[in-house]
């Protein structure tokens, strides 16, 4: 193992990667501080420009800013009542009241040193559980790996607001219906192409993921134009900013509960920051002794649990992506497209086959969030700037970078038309309010359910009765369903004794 | 937004139906010998057709929808004039680039979108335009031509 990390370090402790990763951060920092451009999308923007690149020097480069953005988030949060990134959402509640009560700087400290901690936290919980998960999982079979997609998908129903589980296994079935498309490689026969030989080779997963996400958002990102966020003024002073260092060690309860809570739901296959926050959030409100001034922006907490969760859950999301090929949310989806470009095919063979590519991943995200925090001393000013960039200049030139990524990738204008296409499907599945999510993951897992199916009934002689049987399978199976039908049932359980105590 | 609902599991169920009769025509080979080639696909088709008539049964039954916008709100968001402006000019855009070619389109999108989306037309709107134009047209070419070594579209 020692040989490995030192291989890993030898590669991420180069000049030009140190420089790459400091640059991701400092994109990734820019792009999660305007409000409605998501790590996602930084990370879309990225993506297809590493294709040229070596992956030893492409993924410290995307950790960078898969860090950054996640974390650029909160000067939106804090300054503008708007959260740049959704994983900010909960730090908007007590960081813009604070903010507005004079303390920007300690707000913005606050936040940033807590986003520190949580994905340093975080990373460790990757390097301890992942290569453990990893040994488990060489131990599955097709079974396992079918019923980790089942879980997947159940899971990302049972995460989705009251009323919309339903849709997002629709969702799902998109995203499964689309991975048909194309030649079958066991068959040789092409499936639902009508005609059409483009769609011969299937969708290529970067278009369609890049268009899915960035058009719907870029679309109505349109709504905010010449509307003018009211951006709070700060005097912003290094000596106070590194003075609250203090008090954030001060909360470590707090960090500990809020990155533990990151960690875990950034393992679960589907939510990731958007969600850790909010329930961080409501956690220390449960646990403060005062918690009548959540909301006020006095407390030092409720500023510092959000983000200490958002930036614990890339650790924990990177988790089951790594180990596992599924990823746990939108941004560990591109990541994962990222690797299906340079060849990688993540997994328990990943930690086998390519140990020092893993060990590569871990210590760029140590140090991503080591530059992280010591841009944020000096990027305050910039990313204030930024937040307020009107966004009919914004707009234009991420779509040409988006169109101009999608054809790198293949040299080909089908690709292109691909983006497009996907694009109006996620702009119709956001009006119909259906989330996209389930989409992606279904034409990405897609393939993967097939083969572990198909292999599945061949060992067991056409018999589905394994999948039940056989323990992993069978307790993961169970999950899922316990997963969707638990919280509907304690949800009226409690709704019954609120109403009738007796 | 019942509505909406329903239309969208009307297209859904529409898209799911003609995947479905399209996989009959598929013969019954499978390298494997165990499972059909017809297998996984209509298994996915067929679980899918039976979620959407499963969410329009739902939607059509439940009560949720009172407080929730209607037809006429959603649909007025859907199509607002940017977003409209924008996605036209994007398609105009993509299709312009092949008799054109990349710079020029690029060029125009830019520059046209950038004047067309703003809430208010000067001449500064149009000098900074012009100034984001060249540099994005220079930051792919560097990017992209000298450094990458890719093509462009």
């Amino acid at each position: 193992m020692y040989d490995l990390m030192l291989v890993g370090a030898s590669h991420v402790f180069q000049p030009w990667t140190l420089l790459a990763i400091m640059c991701g951060v400092a994109g990734g920092l820019v792009i999660g501080s305007i409000p409605g451009l998501t790590s996602t999308m930084a990370i879309a923007l990225m993506v297809p420009l590493t294709y040229a690149m070596d992956l030893e020097f492409a993924l410290p480069l995307l950790m960078g800013v898969y860090c950054g953005a996640i974390s650029g988030g909160l000067v939106g949060a804090i300054l503008l009542n708007i959260p740049g990134t959704p994983a900010s959402a909960g730090t908007c509640l007590d960081g813009y009241p604070m903010a507005a009560k004079g303390q920007a700087t300690r707000a913005l400290a606050l936040a940033v040193y807590a986003s520190m901690i949580g994905g340093t936290l975080s990373g460790l919980a990757l390097v301890l559980i992942a290569p453990l998960l990893a040994k488990v999982a060489l131990s599955f079979g097709p079974w396992e790996y079918f019923a980790l997609v089942v879980f997947t998908f159940f899971c990302i129903s049972a995460m989705t607001s009251k009323g919309r589980a339903v849709k997002a296994f629709m969702a799902a079935f998109i995203g499964l219906a689309l991975a048909l498309v194309g030649l079958d490689e066991a068959s040789g026969q092409t499936r639902l192409t009508f005609g059409f030989t483009a769609f011969e080779s299937g969708f290529y997963e970067l278009p369609a993921l890049i268009g899915l996400f960035a058009i719907p958002q870029l679309l109505a990102d349109t709504d905010d134009i010449g509307q003018k966020g009211k951006v709070l003024k700060i005097d912003f002073q290094l000596r106070t900013f590194l003075g609250t260092f203090r008090e954030v060690m001060s909360h470590k309860r707090d960090l500990l509960r809020s990155s533990f809570i990151g960690v875990i739901i950034g393992i679960l296959p589907g939510v990731g920051p958007g969600l850790s926050n909010i329930v961080a959030y409501s956690q220390a409100k449960r646990a403060s002794k005062t918690p009548e001034k959540f909301g006020t922006g006095e407390l030092a907490e409720s500023v510092m649990s959000p983000e200490a969760a958002n930036n614990a859950s890339m650790g924990g999301a990177l988790i089951p992506m790594l180990t596992l090929g599924i990823p746990g949310d939108a941004s560990t989806l591109m990541m994962l497209g990222a690797f299906m470009l340079h060849g990688i095919d993540p997994g328990p063979l990943l930690f086998r086959d390519h140990g020092d590519l893993i060990w590569v991943i871990f210590i760029a995200f140590f140090v991503a969030f080591a530059f992280c925090t010591v841009l944020y001393h000096f990027f305050i000013p910039l990313t204030m700037k930024a937040i307020s960039v009107p966004r009919q200049y914004v707009i234009p030139v991420l779509l040409i970078l988006c169109t101009v990524g999608c054809y790198s990738l293949n040299n080909r204008m089908f690709d292109v038309y691909c983006f497009l296409g996907f694009g109006l499907l996620g702009y119709f599945l956001h009006i119909a309010r259906v989330p996209v999510l389930p989409v992606i993951l279904g034409l990405i897992l897609g393939p993967m359910a097939e083969e572990q199916l198909s292999l599945a009934l061949a060992f067991g002689q056409g018999s589905v009765l394994p999948f039940v049987t056989r323990p992993i399978s069978g307790t993961i199976l169970l999950v899922a369903v316990l997963s969707l039908v638990l919280p509907p049932i304690l949800g009226r359980f409690r709704a019954k004794t609120t109403i009738d105590p007796s | 937004m019942r509505t909406t609902d329903l239309l969208f599991s009307a297209v859904y169920l529409c898209v799911m139906l003609i995947g479905f009769t399209q996989i009959g025509n598929l013969t019954e080979f499978s390298a494997s010998g165990i499972t059909s080639a017809k297998f996984y696909p209509q298994l996915v088709l067929g679980l899918g057709l039976l979620t959407g008539v499963i969410e329009t049964a739902r939607t059509l039954m439940s009560n949720i929808y009172a407080e929730q916008p209607d037809f006429a709100t959603t649909w007025r968001g859907a199509f607002r004039p940017r977003r409209l402006l924008l996605l036209g000019l994007f398609v105009v855009y993509l299709l312009s680039m092949k008799p054109v070619g990349f710079m020029v389109s690029t060029a125009a999108f830019c520059f046209v979108t950038t004047v067309l989306l703003a809430p208010v037309r000067n001449p500064k709107l149009a000098v900074v335009a012009g100034l984001v134009t060249l540099g994005t047209l220079a930051l792919i070419y560097l990017l992209l031509v000298v450094y990458l070594q890719a093509f462009l579209p």
